[in-house]
């Protein structure tokens, strides 16, 4: 008899003993990473309560005698008792319902804690004897099960009414988990079949207090939840640990491992250690527990840096190409290639649907769209106002937005600022957030669609992003400056380019008229000859015929015309053969003059002058002579201008002033000058006049006069229309 | 008798033209085609009047006018009337120059210079 019952074990100690390590291990792992949020308190006190339940209900199951069996169930129930009550209160606080707190937490409460008042102070009334449980069975090894007090009563009604508390809250999971979006849908797909499991297979175990003999068994559900609940947190952050909890696992699978070995081994191996050890057969299961526990923490801490270094890796391998990608950012000098590449590297290194960048616009302070990527179907607004509540959240927080963190706390806490935020990354459509800051100041963001897999940002995504984004803002910032530079330098390289064709043209008509100078000159000795003999022959006219008086008479008219054009080269080359007297002239009195000694010629060509002139001194630093001679030119140019396409015509001069400057203006109705030619009328010798009508040097002249007195002429015209010539000099303090 | 002209011009073609226009109007001519010959010939030469370009090789126009001037004043003769021709437009120099006569541009109409000449002789 006595090797029959020793093949009978109790196995429901088994999926205590995992219930024990399982929950035990996520309590205090929770415990030690400090829960943050009073969902992740309750849950520690909740894992706890279920490891004090298994812990009770193992030690009970492989309880001698029944005394012994009693207390551990007296233990047991401790937790058995919190359970339901807790796991209500962590399923309101995870979802944060408020509503009906009365019945759903503080009459549960209160009911509780009687309960466990009764089950520790007075137990007799609580669980009224032990029996032995499946005294019968060939299978199982029979032990001390509770069974109902006389308090049961209370005991029952209570337990039911608990009992609907949990199906309370597994209603309320379920509609969270259907009403939630995003994160929150993710982690109450694991959250909501887990703990529904474990409740309906916990429930099970309870069923032979009622005299329904179903082996407990089923309760090792309940050892797979937080192991459920663990992968949960790993995949979808729940409950906001941003450690990787492997740890956690290969905790669990390690310690299992080193405390379920010994455990087996003395359970299924025990006939075959009595039969060789005797009396001594539990030491070689103690000795493998000591050795276990031993190389226990050194297989611990090997798993976890092995399991580390697979996660990391793929990690690693991510972040170091985004970072490397970075560092290129910095060598492209193109904003336009910079923020195209910035979306490349990032939707396709993160593998995410769609990605744009906004960027400060200096000017406004206002966010302006500068690049999209996978983006084209939908639209963006183009600009994001400075004052809009995203802007000063990025400013203020100077942290990644997470979309599903905001919406969740949007919704939980129905806070109206976050709900509006919450509106905002929807209608951009961003998963996340990035900013980017060059020191105090957020340069731009990046806005990050959904990972192609469904997956969530991980903490190390954000942080990779993080850096990312900021030294994106820094090649950013390097090559908005690049670009203002190029552009000052395009700009001073334009300036400069037509600084040197003033230069040259200048330089041009310098050489021109110091070459004309002097050619005139070396012309001057043989005109003199042919002017002197020919109006020597012409003297005796008398002795002439008439064909070769009309010869001579030609030549002399030639060598004057000749005299003529070197007199205004030499005038244009700066030698005048008087010397000019610069004193301060009235501009008006050199105008009337020319106008006074004009008048009479120009009413005989139907063109009539008028002058406009508001004060009476319009005084310049300059010479008479040359004055004259500019005003001159100008007028005659005007009328030959009109004469050109008609019969009468109108010249209008007008005098201004001011401080600084006295200016005259010509203005004519006359053929106008054409794009084509109008860069040219000040160059030297340039006509459009019939040969011998002009010499090409009238407009000359008036520019090197007026350049020589430090002012400036222009001219302004269309075709066909008329022109107009303004000439600008400084004016003199006396004018003031 | 007619009144003697020096012409100073170191271009053959204008002393001869020149020359020619003088002499048909009743003067009689000397020429010179530099200062240092001009001057030389003043000392032994009666002139009644000079007409002088100012651009010459060696000592100019100006320069040698000057000396001609001085040389006369020391024979206590009475000065000598000049006409500066010039073809050049050298302000400062054309300036000094009519501070010692007239100055007429090259080309000149006869009957100017003529009148000009005439206004002295």
């Amino acid at each position: 008899m006595q090797g029959a019952t020793e093949i009978r074990i109790p196995w429901y100690s088994i999926s205590n003993f995992l219930i024990m390590v399982t929950s035990l291990s996520m309590s205090v792992f929770v415990f030690i990473k400090g829960p943050k949020t009073k969902a992740n308190k309750i849950w520690v006190i909740l894992t706890f309560c279920v490891a004090l339940y298994g812990f009770g209900a193992y030690m009970a199951s492989i309880s001698e005698d029944m005394p012994a069996a009693f207390f551990w169930w007296q233990v047991a129930h401790i937790g058995v008792i919190l359970i339901p009550v807790l796991f209500m209160h962590f399923v309101s606080a995870f979802l944060d319902i408020r509503r009906y707190s009365l019945i759903r937490l503080k009459i549960p409460y209160v009911m509780s804690f009687v309960f466990l008042i009764l089950n520790i102070f007075r137990r007799d009334l609580f669980l009224v004897r032990m029996n032995l449980f499946f005294e019968d069975s060939k299978l199982f090894k029979p032990s001390y099960w509770s069974y109902p007090g006389s308090v049961w009563y209370y005991f029952f009604i209570i337990f039911f009414f608990l009992g609907l508390a949990m199906i309370w809250a597994h209603i309320d999971l379920f509609r969270g988990y259907r009403k939630a979006t995003g994160l929150t849908r993710y982690q109450l797909k694991y959250f909501f079949p887990a703990s529904l499991l474990a409740f309906i297979g916990g429930a099970t175990s309870f069923l032979p207090c009622f005299n329904i003999e179903i082996y407990p068994v089923f309760n090792i559900t309940v050892a797979f939840y937080p192991l459920i609940m663990g992968y949960a947190i790993v995949k979808y952050r729940l409950m906001d640990i941003r450690v990787a909890i492997t740890r956690t696992g290969i905790f669990v699978v390690v310690y299992t491992l080193v405390l379920g070995i010994p455990f087996s081994v003395s359970f299924f191996g025990r006939r075959w250690l009595m039969v060789n050890f005797g009396q001594n057969w539990g030491f070689p299961p103690l000795i493998l527990l000591t050795i276990l526990a031993s190389i226990g923490p050194f297989l611990y801490i090997y798993f976890q840096r092995r399991a580390e270094t697979i996660i990391l890796r793929k990690q690693r391998a991510y972040q170091e190409t985004l970072k490397q990608a970075a560092r290129e950012l910095s060598r492209i000098h193109n904003l336009k290639k910079l923020l195209n590449l910035i979306t490349h590297i990032v939707t396709k290194t993160v593998g995410i649907t769609h990605a744009a960048i906004y960027l400060l616009e200096e000017e406004s302070q206002d966010f302006v769209l500068k690049a999209t990527r996978n983006k084209k179907n939908k639209t963006l607004p183009m600009l994001i106002n400075k004052e809009s509540l995203l802007i000063e959240w990025l400013k203020n927080h100077r942290e990644i937005l997470v979309y599903e963190e905001i919406h969740r706390k949007a919704y939980e806490g129905s806070v109206v600022v976050l709900k509006e935020l919450d509106n905002q990354m929807k209608s951009l459509d961003a998963s996340i957030i990035v900013p980017g800051f060059i020191k105090e100041k957020l340069l731009g963001f990046l806005i990050l669609g959904d990972k192609r897999l469904g997956e969530f940002y991980t903490p190390q995504d954000l942080d990779t992003l993080s850096v990312i984004a900021n030294q994106a803002a820094l090649a950013i910032e390097n090559a908005t400056l690049y670009e203002n530079m190029e552009e000052e330098v395009k700009q001073r390289t334009e300036e400069l380019i037509e600084t040197q064709r003033q230069l040259v043209q200048a330089e041009k008509l310098a050489t021109v008229g110091t070459l004309a100078g002097g050619v005139a000159h070396e012309i001057n000795n043989p005109l003199t000859a042919v002017l002197t003999n020919v109006q020597m022959l012409l003297a005796d006219s008398a002795k002439l015929d008439t064909e070769t008086k009309e010869s001579l008479e030609l030549i002399e008219e030639a060598t004057k015309r000749c005299r003529m054009i070197v007199q205004k080269l030499m005038t244009y080359a700066k030698k005048p053969l008087e010397t000019a007297i610069i004193t301060e002239i009235n501009l008006l009195e050199v105008v009337e003059k020319v106008v006074d000694f004009l008048r009479y010629q120009f009413l005989q060509d139907n063109v009539k002058i008028d002058i406009q002139a508001k004060e009476k001194k319009y005084r310049v630093k300059a010479n008479f002579n040359e004055m004259e001679q500019v005003v001159t030119n100008l007028l005659l140019n005007a009328r030959d201008a009109i004469k050109q396409i008609k019969k009468q015509g109108q010249i209008n001069i007008s005098l201004h002033k001011t401080d600084t400057e006295v200016s005259l203006e010509v203005k004519d109705d006359g053929c106008g000058i054409s794009k084509e030619i109008i860069s040219k009328i000040f160059d030297p010798f340039f006509t459009t006049k019939d040969v011998g009508k002009g010499t090409g040097l009238g407009l000359s002249i008036c520019h090197s006069i007026v350049e020589k007195y430090k002012g400036v002429i222009a001219v302004q015209s269309e075709p066909t229309k008329g022109s107009t010539f303004v000439v600008q000099l400084p004016g003199v303090e006396s004018n003031k | 008798m007619a009144k003697n002209i020096l012409v100073i011009d170191d271009d053959g073609m204008v002393t001869k033209s020149l020359c020619r226009l003088l002499e048909k109007s009743g003067f009689s001519t000397e020429t010179s085609e530099n200062g240092v010959d001009a001057i030389e010939l003043i000392k032994n030469t009666h002139i009644d009047m000079i007409i002088a370009d100012i651009r010459l090789p060696g000592i100019n126009g100006v320069e040698t006018v000057k000396k001609i001037k001085e040389i006369i004043k020391g024979k206590h003769k009475h000065d000598v009337p000049v006409i500066f021709i010039t073809g050049y437009s050298d302000a400062q120099i054309n300036a000094e120059a009519q501070t010692m006569g007239d100055l007429i541009l090259k080309p000149f109409d006869n009957q100017k210079i003529l009148e000009k000449i005439n206004s002295y002789i």
